[in-house]
């Protein structure tokens, strides 16, 4: 391209769009930008709270809010009736913080753990937050999302970031989608995750696939696959990794899994699964080793990988991490397992 | 009482929708400022972005608004990015930069009208390269005006609030700004330097 006068491409001339293509910087993802929003309103939150505390002005707050409790109450006994009561989508497990309900005259109402949340409900998440849906799987929510439950299995994402997980196998939450402004996110038995910031819309697939359906059309994303939707629905492909950081705050807020008297085996594909990796055995002789083996005991508490690396202390196996693989091998010269 | 600290009070009061409206107003704009000025990846520049609105929250009260609100945020941000440089340059091998970025103490902001803030040199494509060191050699308030009009595709008249000019100030300022590009983009071109003929590998200049 000449640097002298007018491009032939298009209105803009050459310096102008050299400026652009010069000045212009890659977004950061959505995800990205919902994490960086949560730290940022963690420490917001901790400081305000902090000047409060030990701010001059705590009799004119202690006035107004009881001048807000007189007015809420009025509220209360006008709008007690707007509480949710349709199908159950899933039960809330736990949060790190709070989910709160809004209601109506901008109230909101915190949920407990153990709620069934119900369609016709909004919840705005302060904290992460992990759902269970009936019949399995799970619905985990970061902190800052915004989410309307439309029905059993459907919920509008109007900001933050959410991620599915429902075993390829199950056939109970077989229509479940994330509805955004730029369309509806459909499970193909699957794990991935759906971000919304401002008029952007990311989905990433990690496991399975996934259907993208706008009015009449539909596009389909697997596993390893990021589509990156522009206000105006112009969507970017590219790859993406199934492991790392950007999956950790899911990989947080997984569920308990309960290993006493359950299969080796079911434990290791529960963690490949959590952690989205392959399990990979090494041998023949590694297989029937992991099938002979029935765990006892608990990892409440721990993180997947932490899990992991406890149990096969117990065990006579060995396991590397390797690139989006979890191998799992004999540790040395050790006696055949007998049947 | 300008807007902008209007805003930062209500965010220090705990407004969470004044929170939302900076946050969707300058963190995009932030994390473009701080991905132009470094050749970092994306997940680094997005702890660079973390940790500088962590400082700016921390030190909320010390805007006084003798800047605009997002020339603070940048003079934060740049603090935050000459630290990472900095700690990079001294361990290049295995420093995990999550590590250098939590290590990092939150930076007090000084208030900065006018800076010489150069752009990152080590593009992926020598066009680009060419054009921000001719932005570099420009005049910082030309470098400024073409980077919100070109960089974060602002309007003339969200320039001039910006800038806290007049509309018609700063359409000439950036006519002004855009003909002095042309001037140093033409003559880097005649002298048949730079990237557009060469290697594609130019230095990053070290900010100061």
């Amino acid at each position: 391209m000449s640097r002298h006068g007018s491009s032939n491409a298009g209105h803009e001339p050459a310096d102008e769009q050299a400026l652009r293509r010069g000045l212009h910087a890659e977004p950061l993802s959505p995800a990205a930008m919902q994490r960086i929003r949560a730290a940022t309103e963690a420490e917001w939150r901790a400081t305000t709270r902090l000047q409060r505390k030990h701010g001059p002005w705590l009799p004119w707050a202690a006035a107004a809010a009881l001048a807000m409790v007189a007015i809420g109450a009025g509220w209360w006994v006008v709008s007690n009736g707007a509480r949710a009561d349709g199908a159950v989508l899933g039960q809330l497990v736990r949060t790190t913080g709070v989910v709160n309900e809004s209601l109506s005259f901008g109230r909101v109402r915190p949920i407990a753990a153990g709620s069934p949340l119900r369609a016709g409900q909004r919840l705005q998440v302060v904290g992460n937050a992990l759902v269970d849906l009936p019949d399995g799987g799970t619905l985990r929510l970061a902190s800052a999302t915004s989410l309307q439950i439309l029905s059993a299995a459907t919920a509008q994402l109007e900001r933050g970031v959410v991620y599915v997980d429902i075993p390829p196998q199950s056939t109970a939450n077989a229509d479940f989608a994330i509805v955004t402004d730029a369309g509806e996110f459909a499970h193909l038995g699957t794990q991935f995750e759906v971000a919304v910031q401002g008029e952007r819309t990311q989905l990433r697939v990690r496991e399975g696939e996934v259907a993208w359906r706008r009015g009449e059309l539909e596009t389909r994303a697997v596993a390893g696959t990021s589509l990156l939707i522009a206000g105006d629905g112009r969507s970017t492909r590219q790859s993406i990794a199934t492991t790392g950081r950007d999956w950790a705050w899911a990989e947080a807020l997984a569920p308990d899994f309960d290993i006493e008297n359950r299969p080796l085996a079911e434990f290791l594909q529960w963690v490949a699964r959590e952690t989205g990796r392959r399990l990979v055995i090494a041998d023949a002789a590694t297989e029937k080793r992991i099938a002979a083996t029935i765990l006892h005991g608990s990892i409440q508490g721990l993180t997947s990988l932490e899990a992991l690396s406890t149990v096969m202390q117990t065990t006579a196996l060995h396991f590397d991490l390797l690139e989006g693989v979890i191998r799992v091998s004999s540790r040395g010269a050790l006696p055949p397992v007998s049947n | 009482m300008t807007d902008e600290q209007q805003l930062v009070a209500k965010m220090q009061a705990g407004d969470a929708q004044a929170f939302g409206e900076f946050f969707n107003a300058y963190a995009g704009r932030l994390a473009a400022f701080a991905a132009r000025r470094s050749p970092l990846d994306s997940s680094a520049i997005e702890d660079i972005v973390q940790q500088t609105l962590i400082n700016a929250m921390r030190n909320l009260a010390q805007f006084r608004g003798e800047s605009t609100l997002f020339t603070w945020l940048c003079q934060i941000c740049r603090n935050q990015l000459a630290d990472v440089r900095r700690k990079l340059a001294r361990q290049p091998e295995m420093q995990s930069l999550t590590d250098v970025v939590q290590a990092t103490q939150a930076n007090v902001p000084v208030q900065l009208l006018e800076y010489r803030d150069p752009l990152d040199e080590c593009a992926a494509d020598s066009t680009r390269s060419a054009v921000r060191r001719s932005v570099n050699a420009l005049p910082p308030r030309y470098a400024r005006i073409l980077e919100l009009r070109y960089g974060d595709d602002l309007s003339v008249a969200e320039i001039a609030s910006v800038l806290s000019l007049t509309e018609s100030a700063a359409q000439s300022l950036l006519a002004r700004a855009r003909s002095a590009f042309r001037d140093g983009w033409c003559a880097d071109d005649d002298s048949g330097s730079g990237d557009l003929h060469g290697s594609g590998a130019a230095a990053a200049e070290n900010p100061s």
